[in-house]
C-alpha cells in the first residue's frame, strides 16, 4: 500500500497532507527541513498506529504542536511524516483534590486558563511569555519557563507523569499513574518521566501529561519597577526569590519596552532611560498576607536602589503597549510581527553568581552582531538558578542576515555555556555544543537511553 | 374598560420619593464629597452610576444633562469595580428603593459607598421628578387622562423643581458646548519610535485619557500659545509642547520648558484618573 494510503486508512485521508511551509521551517534562523506527509491523528491508538507504520517502513516521525518553541525542534531534518498533534487537544482528567490536570499535546494555554476559570477556578496553571495558542504540553516537556518558575521551577517540574507511544508503537505510563489511577506525583516510584523531558521527541511520542495545577490566592499585585544596571537588576532579583516570597520576578532589558511601543530597526537607550524592567507579582491568601509581601518588597527594592515602581495592572488600562504584559500568556505580537519574520534565542538556565558576566557577555555579543542588547531573565526555583535568554529579531529574506544571527547564536551557546549556564530547548546546533562539553558518561548515558528508545533514530531525528 | 395610566415612566409620588428623600438624608455628605475633587468615587464614575439610574427610569432630561457631564468628563478607563457599581445602580432603580449595599462594601471604602449611595438617590429623586414633568405633558396634551388632582400634584412637583432644574438644563448646555468646541485630542508627535524614551512612549499613549476633559482640552490643545513643560519620572525625563492644536513630545527636558514637574512615574501616571489634586500632592514643580 502506498504510504499514503496507509496513513489515510489510520486517520482519514481528510487528515493526510503533503508536508507544507507550515511544517517544514518556522520563525527561527534554522533552515526549512523535508518530509512526505502531515499526518494529524486524534487519539492515543492512531498515534500508535501511525508510530508502528513508520516503525514497519522505517520512516522518521517528527511530533509538532504550534511550532513556536522558537529553536527548530520541530522541523523535519530526514523526511518521513510530521506527526500534527493539534487534534488531540483533550483535557482529559482535572483532579482538583490532588491539584492536577491530564492534557492531550494539543491542549492551548488560552484552552487550559478558560477551562479552569470555569471549572476549578480556587487552582491555577502557569503561563509562559508565549501566544496562547501554544501547548501547555510541549511547554513543559521541553523545560520552558512560566510566570511561577520562581517558586515552582521550570516546567518539567509540574509533570506528574506521562503517557507515551515509544518508537516500536508500545503505549506506557510514568509516574503514580502508572500504577494508581490517580496522577499525583512522580514519587515514590522510579521516575521515568524525566527521560522524556528535554529530549525533544527523541525518546517516544507523549499523547498525555499529568501536570500539577497551584492554589490560586485572592489577592494579588503586579509590579513594574526599574533597574539601572545589572548589578542592581541581579541584586533585586536574588533578594526577591530568597525570601520565598514572591510569585515571580521576570526581567526583561530596555530594547523589549522599545519593541512593545512599536519600534523595530535602530533601537537607542536614552541616558536617562531605565537599563532592565522588572515585572514582580505578589499573591497572598489574605489581605494581610499581601500587604505584608508588598511592604517586604517595598523594602527590598529600595536596599537595592530600584526606587521606581508601580503598579503594572493599572498602567496597563491606561497604555494599551503594556496590556500585552500584564496577562500570560500574551500575544507577543511585537516579537512575532516584527518586519521580515524573524525571531530567535538562545535561552539558558544556571547559576546565579555567573549571572552578571554572563549577561554582560551575551549581551555584548548581540551588540558586536549588530542587534540591540534583548535579554529576558527571572529567578528559578526559589534562586536555585536563573535564566539567561538573549532574543534577536531579523529579516528571515534577508540571506547575509539570517546567517548572522545563525553565527551569533552560535556564540551565545558557547558564551552562556562559558558561563556555566546550559542552553534549554536546545537547537540541534546548542545541543551539539552542549554535547561537545558534556562530562562523557553524560554522552554514553544519552546514547544507551537513545539506543534502548530509539535504535534506529527515526524520532525527531536530527536532535541531540 | 382598561384603567391602567397609558403613561409608562415612573413619576414622583409620596410613596416612591419617600425612600429615596430618607436616603439622601441619610447620606449627605457622601453626596458632598462625590462632587469634591480628590476623592475615591470619581467623576467619571459618577456620572455612569448616574446614567445607569437614569437609562433604567427613562428621564430625557437627566440624560441629556448627565450625557453632556459626562462627555464633558470624557472617557477613562482607571476605575475599580465598574461593573458591580452599576449592577447595583441598576439594582435599585428596577426596586425603585435604596438596596442593601453589601455588594459593594468588600470592593469600596466605606467613603465610597456612602457616596454611591447618595448619587442613586439624588439621580433617583431628579428621574422621578423629570418624568413627572414628562407626565404632566402627556396630561395637557390628553396623552393620558387629565385626572385633575393627580395633575395638580404633578403640577406641584414641577413648580418645586424649577429653581434647581434650570440651572441644571443651564449647566447641561454649557457643558455639551464645552464638549463640542473643545479640539480632538491630536496625534501626539514623537521621535522614532526606537528612539523615544520610555516616558516618551507612555505619555503619547496616555494622551487620549489624561487630555479627555474638555475643559483642559481647550485649555491645553487649543492654547493660542505653544506650552512647554519638562517632565521627569524617576530618572527618565520628557518634554511636552501642546498648543495651536498639536501635541509634541520630546526625549530630555528642552532648556525651553516653562516648569519641570517631577515625580515617580506611578502619580504622572495617574493624573489620568482625573484625581489631579490627590496626585499633585505626589508631585513637585520647579523652574527649570
Amino acid at each position: 500500500m502506498e504510504l499514503k494510503d496507509a496513513l489515510a486508512a489510520v486517520v482519514g485521508s481528510e487528515h493526510v497532507d503533503p508536508a507544507g511551509d507550515q511544517h517544514l521551517q518556522d520563525v527561527t534562523e534554522n533552515p526549512p527541513g523535508h518530509a512526505e506527509f502531515v499526518v494529524r491523528p486524534h487519539t492515543t491508538d492512531e498515534v500508535r498506529a501511525l508510530v508502528v507504520l513508520a516503525h514497519e517502513r522505517g520512516i522518521p516521525v517528527t511530533p509538532v504542536v504550534a511550532g513556536y518553541n522558537v529553536a527548530g525542534i520541530a522541523i523535519p531534518r530526514a523526511g518521513g511524516i510530521v506527526l500534527d498533534l493539534t487534534r488531540m487537544n483533550a483535557i482529559v482528567e482535572l483532579d482538583r483534590e490532588a491539584m492536577y490536570v491530564v492534557v492531550e499535546p494539543g491542549v492551548t494555554f488560552a484552552q487550559l486558563k478558560t477551562f479552569l476559570d470555569g471549572e476549578a477556578p480556587e487552582l491555577v496553571y502557569t503561563y509562559p511569555f508565549a501566544p496562547p495558542f501554544t501547548s501547555v504540553m510541549m511547554n513543559a516537556l521541553l523545560d520552558g519557563l512560566n510566570n511561577l518558575s520562581l517558586p515552582h521551577g521550570a516546567m518539567g517540574k509540574w509533570v506528574n507523569g506521562l503517557e507515551v507511544v515509544l518508537a516500536d508503537g508500545e503505549v506506557v505510563r510514568t509516574g503514580s499513574g502508572g500504577v494508581v489511577d490517580r496522577w499525583f506525583a512522580r514519587a515514590p516510584v522510579p521516575d521515568f518521566s524525566g527521560l522524556f523531558v528535554s529530549t525533544q521527541g527523541t525518546t517516544g511520542i507523549v499523547t498525555r501529561a499529568a501536570l500539577q495545577l497551584q492554589p490560586k490566592p485572592p489577592y494579588r499585585r503586579r509590579w513594574l519597577a526599574f533597574a539601572e544596571d545589572l548589578g542592581a537588576a541581579y541584586g533585586v532579583m536574588r533578594a526577591l526569590a530568597r525570601t520565598g516570597s514572591f510569585d515571580d520576578c521576570g526581567l526583561m532589558t530596555w530594547p523589549a519596552a522599545k519593541q512593545l511601543f512599536g519600534a523595530t530597526r535602530d533601537l537607542q537607550r536614552s541616558e536617562d532611560e531605565p537599563f532592565a524592567y522588572l515585572m514582580i507579582d505578589i499573591t497572598g491568601a489574605s489581605q494581610g498576607e499581601l500587604d505584608a509581601r508588598v511592604d517586604l518588597g517595598k523594602r527590598l527594592l529600595t536596599e537595592h536602589g530600584i526606587e521606581q515602581s508601580f503598579d503594572a495592572d493599572e498602567v496597563a488600562r491606561l497604555v494599551p503597549a503594556l496590556v500585552k504584559m500584564a496577562e500570560l500568556p500574551t500575544t507577543l505580537d511585537f516579537l512575532l510581527d516584527y518586519p521580515g519574520g524573524g525571531l530567535t534565542w538562545v535561552g539558558s538556565y544556571g547559576p546565579g553568581d555567573r549571572w552578571i558576566d554572563g549577561a554582560r557577555r551575551g549581551m555584548d555579543l548581540l551588540v558586536e552582531y549588530g542587534f540591540p542588547p534583548f535579554l529576558v531573565s527571572r529567578p528559578m526555583d526559589g534562586g536555585h538558578f536563573y535564566v539567561l535568554r538573549f532574543v534577536a529579531n531579523f529579516d528571515k529574506g534577508d540571506p547575509a542576515e539570517v546567517e548572522r544571527v545563525r553565527t551569533l547564536m552560535g556564540k551565545l551557546a558557547d558564551a552562556v555555556l562559558d558561563h556555566e549556564y546550559v542552553p534549554y530547548k536546545a537547537s540541534a546546533d546548542a545541543a551539539h555544543r552542549i554535547l561537545e562539553r558534556a562530562h562523557p558518561g553524560f554522552v554514553r548515558l544519552l546514547e544507551r537511553v537513545r539506543d534502548a528508545f530509539d535504535p534506529d533514530r527515526r524520532m525527531n531525528p536530527g536532535r541531540w | 374598560m382598561d384603567r391602567r395610566d397609558p403613561f409608562p415612566r415612573r413619576t414622583a409620588t409620596p410613596d416612591r420619593l419617600l425612600p429615596w428623600i430618607a436616603e439622601l438624608a441619610r447620606t449627605l455628605p457622601g453626596l458632598v464629597r462625590s462632587y469634591l475633587p480628590g476623592q475615591s468615587f470619581d467623576a467619571r464614575t459618577r456620572e455612569r452610576v448616574i446614567l445607569a439610574v437614569t437609562e433604567v427610569n427613562g428621564c430625557r432630561y437627566c440624560a441629556w444633562i448627565h450625557g453632556s457631564w459626562q462627555d464633558f468628563l470624557g472617557e477613562n478607563s482607571l476605575v475599580d469595580a465598574d461593573e458591580t457599581l452599576l449592577t447595583y445602580a441598576r439594582a435599585c432603580a428596577e426596586a425603585g428603593r435604596p438596596l442593601d449595599t453589601a455588594p459593594l462594601n468588600g470592593i469600596l471604602p466605606p467613603d465610597a459607598v456612602a457616596a454611591v449611595r447618595a448619587t442613586v438617590a439624588q439621580i433617583e429623586v431628579s428621574n422621578l421628578v423629570g418624568n413627572t414633568v414628562d407626565g404632566l405633558l402627556a396630561r395637557l396634551t390628553r396623552k393620558r387622562p387629565l385626572d385633575p388632582v393627580n395633575a395638580a400634584g404633578e403640577a406641584a412637583v414641577v413648580a418645586a423643581a424649577i429653581p434647581l432644574a434650570i440651572p441644571m438644563l443651564a449647566a447641561g448646555a454649557a457643558l455639551r458646548a464645552a464638549s463640542r468646541l473643545a479640539p480632538p485630542v491630536p496625534a501626539p508627535q514623537i521621535p522614532p519610535a526606537g528612539e523615544a524614551n520610555l516616558l516618551v512612549h507612555l505619555l503619547a499613549q496616555l494622551a487620549p485619557t489624561l487630555l479627555a476633559n474638555s475643559l483642559l482640552r481647550s485649555a491645553v490643545i487649543g492654547s493660542p500659545v505653544v506650552l512647554v513643560v519638562g517632565l521627569k519620572a524617576g530618572r527618565t525625563t520628557a518634554t511636552v509642547r501642546a498648543g495651536r492644536g498639536r501635541l509634541a513630545l520630546e526625549n530630555g527636558v528642552s532648556p525651553d520648558v516653562l516648569v519641570v514637574v517631577e515625580g515617580d512615574v506611578e502619580p504622572l501616571l495617574r493624573l489620568a484618573s482625573g484625581q489631579v489634586l490627590q496626585e499633585a500632592r505626589n508631585l513637585r514643580i520647579r523652574r527649570p
